[in-house]
This record gives structure tokens, C-alpha cells and sequence, in this order.
């Protein structure tokens, strides 16, 4: 221990022979007895052969004071920004947002080798000293950023939203430990394309949602985006932002505000028929059906729901009460436990509970173009039209 | 399990001392596991003398401030050997021998694995493979962003070595030749009824580029920590 103190350059293991048990000959190395406490009458045997009781005390030898190189201080953040209507990919806005964010001194990165697809490589190239590369290796990806939070760091972890769930017990202890990190998943849901499913997310939100105290945010446009990672820096516990792998237009101007818990109306009108909430890519979808539902004469409230956890209930109650109760809920997700979940519990208790039409990712999908894939899947805007006709009854 | 009434403060750290601080982590984890009718004892007897010269000698820590920003970390990762910790805690003064003895009791922040519910607790363990990894983050902190001397300590099992998580952590403590960390395990896995090989002392981790780690041996026979090291 004492040269492992004194290394230098390189880190230090320490096998120790140990015997389970020790000091105890009944029970030394004796199988049987791993997690069982000792019942008393053993448990004297023992004391008794350990030397009986004992209180000794030790202070202990304390440190120097000492403090860190880097301290957090209050630092205006410019968050970068997009034209209305630009293509700009979610992931994209996340690198650029993550970027900005890292003129706070305590904000730091890291990313499971896979920087140049989430953009985490934006912030590598401007910040290289704060950019942790934890190469293929996402239980050690969620360690690091739990190891930087005990550190009182802002850490922000990036991968692939689907390897994010092979790190899924650290980040259910993580909640545990009340750690403060936050999470980007890329390249979520069948809208990734060509790669095919082994690099789909389709299990995600779910899997967010259910860790305690944590918040799940799926933005569509590049503003939104920006603003939310902003915003996670700020959020106790464990936040998960999903993005998406294609460049979809911007929808909202520089300055349009959104927060965790919020919603935004994109369309609304005082003689809407029916509801279409979507996040992320199917937001693009349910815009698109919105159009088609126009030119056939029946106006539709489109609800971007870029806060799944926590949700914005009075706007979907507002929503469900003006158009009836007509929800159409589209995910690119499994149907189990996503964002029509998340609607259907927030709503599941209202005196009038809405019909909801939920369209989700409910087979196996495999490889080919994004538009092709969620076709198949029943997400995209044709799929939205017939939901939203189903429930208007035509 | 009577309690004697002789309370001694010590900052001597002769071996003798040592030895009877280790015996006295082995009743306490005893006592209260005993007492709580469930926990691992038997895991916690095992790594006692480790923890005994460990937090006597090198350990740096002031237990009055746990916010100190130089203060070491120990972090266990055989979160099961929770009431070795405790008796950690007992022995350092932070918690009384009446509190080590609600252990596992509803309401009592002495939960069945640790969790930061208490000060001296960085992250929760027991789901095994965890604790390591994460010291190896606290580590990386240190040495790259606080560039502080603090060192981080983590106590491992022996059946976790065989977490992958494992190997994730030590490649990646390798890779950024993190000296302020050092992991302690056993060198062999009983777990149950099992018994297997654990890690030979010759092992040698290969690591990213030229780096190469090298764990060190300690061959030494439980409470003969006079023993020089390999």
C-alpha cells in the first residue's frame, strides 16, 4: 500500500491471499456460508476466539488542504443557433450545444469511441484536457461520469442510445447513489436506416423513464435540442437527451424557450378535430400528416413532446379536452413503455380519458432507407392520416 | 455479545495495534450482522487486516470534514462487506457502537450494501463490478481535472472479477496511468459452493498503446501485512 501510494505513471492492484472467514476456524473457508450472518450462539464462539470486544479508536492521518485546479464559477454560455428551416441533425446541435456549454469550467465529456457520430467531437476539439475517450466500454463510459459527478463535475456521457443499455445497471445504481449525470443517446429508433436493428434503439425511453428521479428529454429540431442541453447541466440526478441521426429541418426560432417538463404547441387552432403528439423524428411525421389532414379539410393540433419525463399533462388535457378526446401518439420506439406510455399514465386518471391511437415500432425491423423503415413500421405520415381519419370516424 | 466499556484513542500504528484493530473489525462485522440476523460477515472477516493497515497507514482522510477536497476515497466495491465499513466507521469515530448496531434496521442510514445516505459513502454499491469502475472516474478526476495527490482506493470481491466491468475499469486506469489508484482483491474466488481460480499474482494487463500496467503482487498470509511487498 505504501508504494502504491508512491507510484507513479501507472495505477496499482493489490492481490491480497485472503481467507473468507478469517479468524474463526469454524468457519474458515468453509462453504455454505457466504451472506449468512452467524447465529448468536456462534457468534460468542467467535468473539471469543477473535480476542472478545473491543472499542479501540483511530483518528486516522489527514490530508494536506488542498484545492482543485478547477473551480466552477458563473460563465455566460452562447448557445449556437440555427436557421428555421435549415437541416440540421439533433446530434449535430447536441456537439455544438455541448461545446458551448464547456466555457463552464466543471463541464466535462466523454464518449464510448463513438465521438465523431454523437458530435461529442465538438467538444474534444475545443476542450481536449476535459474529454475523457472511454473507447468501447460503456459500463466504464457511465462509471466515469459517476466518478466525475462524486467530483462535483457536470459530466455529459455519450454513445449510442442502444449501448447505453449495457451500462443500464450503472446508471439504476447511479440513481441510487443520487449522482448528477447526463446521458446522450444518438442513432435512436428504426429512423437510423441502413445499419439495422442491432444499432436501433428501440428500448430507450423505456428504460430511461424507469430509473428513479430521472429525466427524459427526445428533441426534433436543433434549437430545442440546443436549449435542453443547456439545460441538463443544470438537472439533479440522471437525464437522458435521445437524438437522432438524420437532418430534419429546424422548427422554432432563435429565442423560442423550452424547458424540462415543457411541451410546444406546433399547430393549434380553436377548430382542431384531432390530436398528434410526436417527439423527435415523428414530430417531422406528425407535421407532415398535419398537412395532408389540412388539405382534406380536417385541422389537427400538433403537440411536440420533447419533455417525456417529466411530461407536460396540462397540455394534453387541454388537448384531448378541445379535440374530444382524439389522440394519435407516434413513436419510433417499441410500443411498451415509450412516449405513448408516458401519455396514456398522464392521462389514465382524467374523469374523461381520451382514445388514444398509438402508433409504435411493433416488429422486428431490419435494414433500409429511413423513410422505408418507418413506413413498414406504421409511423410515418400515411400511417398518422389513417390514424387520425380512424378516430375522426371516416 | 457483551460490550465492553473501554473505549481507546490511538494514532499509534505499530503492527500489534494493527492486528487488534483488524480482530476488532472482524467482532464488529459480527456483532452486527449478528444482530441483524443477515449480511456477509464472512466476506468481511476476509479483507479486515487489508482495511486495518489501510486505514491506519495510508489512508488520508479527515473524518471530521468529509468535503475536504484532498481527502482519499475508499470505495467498496464489494459493497456486501458493508459491515466491515461500518465497523470502519465505528472505529474512526463517525458513528457510535450503538448506531453500527442498527444495521440493516428499517430507518437506519446503516443500509444492507452502503449508500451515500452516509458522508463518508461516495457512490451506492453491491450490485457487484461497479465500485471499481467508478473509483477508476474518481481517479481520473484527480489526476486530470483536480490534479489533487488525493488517492483512490477500492476494496474488491473476488467473485466480481469476473465482471467484464472489471476489465473495462483497469484497461481504462492503465490507459490514462492513473497512480492515484489503487484496487485490493483477493486472490481467489469462493463464492457459495464455488470455487475457482482467481487472477494469478503474474498477471499482466495489456493495455492501449505501449502502457502497461502491472498489478503487484502481494502474496502475504492475512494479518502478516509486516511482510514486504514483491
Amino acid at each position: 500500500m505504501e508504494q502504491a501510494r508512491e507510484a507513479t505513471g501507472k495505477p496499482t492492484v493489490v492481490i491480497a491471499r485472503t481467507v473468507k472467514g478469517k479468524g474463526f476456524r469454524e468457519l474458515e473457508n468453509k462453504d455454505g456460508w457466504h451472506g449468512k450472518a452467524l447465529p448468536p450462539d456462534m457468534a460468542e464462539r467467535a468473539i471469543a476466539e477473535l480476542g472478545g470486544v473491543r472499542h479501540l479508536r483511530i483518528d486516522g492521518l489527514k490530508p494536506e488542504p488542498g484545492e482543485p485546479a478547477i473551480k466552477d464559477g458563473k460563465v455566460n454560455v452562447t448557445l449556437p443557433t440555427y436557421k428555421k428551416g435549415e437541416k440540421v441533425a439533433t446530434r449535430k446541435a447536441y456537439g455544438d450545444a455541448l461545446k458551448a456549454l464547456g466555457a463552464r469550467p466543471t463541464v466535462v465529456a466523454m464518449d464510448g469511441e463513438v465521438g465523431n457520430s454523437t458530435f461529442a467531437e465538438e467538444f474534444a476539439k475545443a476542450y481536449p484536457e476535459r474529454y475523457f475517450e472511454m473507447f468501447i466500454a460503456e459500463q466504464q463510459l457511465v462509471a466515469a461520469a459517476v466518478g466525475m459527478s462524486v467530483r462535483h463535475y457536470v459530466p455529459f456521457a455519450s454513445t449510442f442510445a442502444a449501448f447505453f443499455s449495457r451500462a443500464y445497471d450503472f446508471i439504476r445504481m447511479a440513481a441510487i447513489s443520487g449522482a448528477n449525470i447526463r446521458l446522450c443517446g444518438s442513432h435512436a429508433g428504426v429512423e437510423i436506416g441502413e445499419d439495422g436493428p442491432s444499432q436501433m434503439a428501440l428500448e430507450d425511453l423505456a428504460a430511461m423513464r424507469a430509473v428513479h428521479g430521472s429525466t427524459v428529454l427526445y428533441p426534433s429540431d436543433a434549437t430545442s435540442t440546443a436549449q435542453l442541453v443547456k439545460a441538463m447541466a443544470d438537472q439533479a440526478g440522471i437525464s437522458y437527451i435521445r437524438t437522432t441521426r438524420g437532418a430534419y429541418p429546424v422548427l422554432y426560432e432563435d429565442g423560442a424557450e423550452f424547458h424540462i417538463g415543457g411541451s410546444k404547441l406546433v399547430r393549434s387552432d380553436p377548430n382542431d378535430r384531432v390530436t398528434l403528439i410526436g417527439a423527435g423524428v415523428t414530430l417531422h411525421n406528425c407535421l407532415a400528416a398535419a398537412d395532408e389532414l389540412e388539405r382534406e379539410g380536417i385541422k389537427s393540433r400538433v403537440i411536440d413532446l420533447y419533455s417525456v419525463k417529466p411530461i407536460d399533462r396540462p397540455t394534453l388535457q387541454e388537448a384531448a379536452a378541445l379535440t374530444r378526446g382524439r389522440l394519435v401518439v407516434v413513436e419510433d420506439h417499441y410500443p411498451e413503455g415509450g412516449l405513448g406510455a408516458a401519455v396514456m399514465e398522464a392521462l389514465a386518471a382524467d374523469m374523461d380519458p381520451p382514445r388514444i391511437v398509438h402508433l409504435a415500432v411493433r416488429h422486428l425491423p431490419g435494414s433500409g432507407k429511413p423513410a422505408e423503415l418507418m413506413d413498414k413500421a406504421e409511423i410515418s405520415p400515411r400511417h398518422i392520416v389513417a390514424a387520425a381519419k380512424r378516430l375522426y370516424g371516416l | 455479545m457483551a460490550k465492553s466499556s473501554v473505549t481507546e484513542v490511538r494514532t499509534t500504528q505499530g503492527f500489534d495495534f494493527i492486528r487488534e484493530l483488524g480482530q476488532q473489525l472482524r467482532v464488529d462485522s459480527i456483532r452486527s450482522s449478528t444482530t441483524a440476523g443477515s449480511g456477509h460477515p464472512t466476506s468481511s472477516m476476509s479483507a479486515a487486516d487489508l482495511m486495518a493497515v489501510l486505514i491506519t497507514r495510508y489512508f488520508l482522510y479527515d473524518w471530521n470534514d468529509s468535503h475536504q477536497p484532498n481527502n482519499d476515497h475508499l470505495i467498496f466495491s464489494k459493497g456486501h462487506a458493508s459491515p466491515l465499513l461500518y465497523a470502519i466507521f465505528k472505529a474512526v469515530g463517525v458513528i457510535t457502537d450503538d448506531e453500527m448496531l442498527t444495521f440493516r434496521k428499517f430507518g437506519s442510514r446503516l443500509q444492507g450494501h452502503p449508500t451515500p445516505a452516509l458522508p463518508w459513502v461516495d457512490v451506492a454499491t453491491g450490485s457487484l463490478g461497479q465500485g471499481l469502475p467508478i473509483a477508476v472516474g474518481v481517479a481520473l478526476a484527480g489526476r486530470k481535472l483536480d490534479q489533487l495527490p488525493y488517492h483512490v482506493w477500492t476494496l474488491t470481491g473476488d467473485s466480481e472479477l469476473a465482471e467484464g466491468s472489471i476489465w473495462e475499469g483497469l484497461d481504462k486506469a492503465g490507459y490514462y496511468g492513473l497512480a492515484n489508484f489503487t484496487a485490493t482483491g483477493p486472490n481467489r474466488v469462493r463464492v457459495g459452493d464455488r470455487s475457482l481460480p482467481g487472477p494469478r499474482p503474474g498477471l499482466r494487463m495489456s493495455c492501449h498503446r505501449d502502457r502497461r500496467p502491472r498489478p503487484r503482487a502481494d502474496r502475504s498470509g492475512v494479518g502478516a501485512g509486516a511482510r514486504s511487498h514483491r
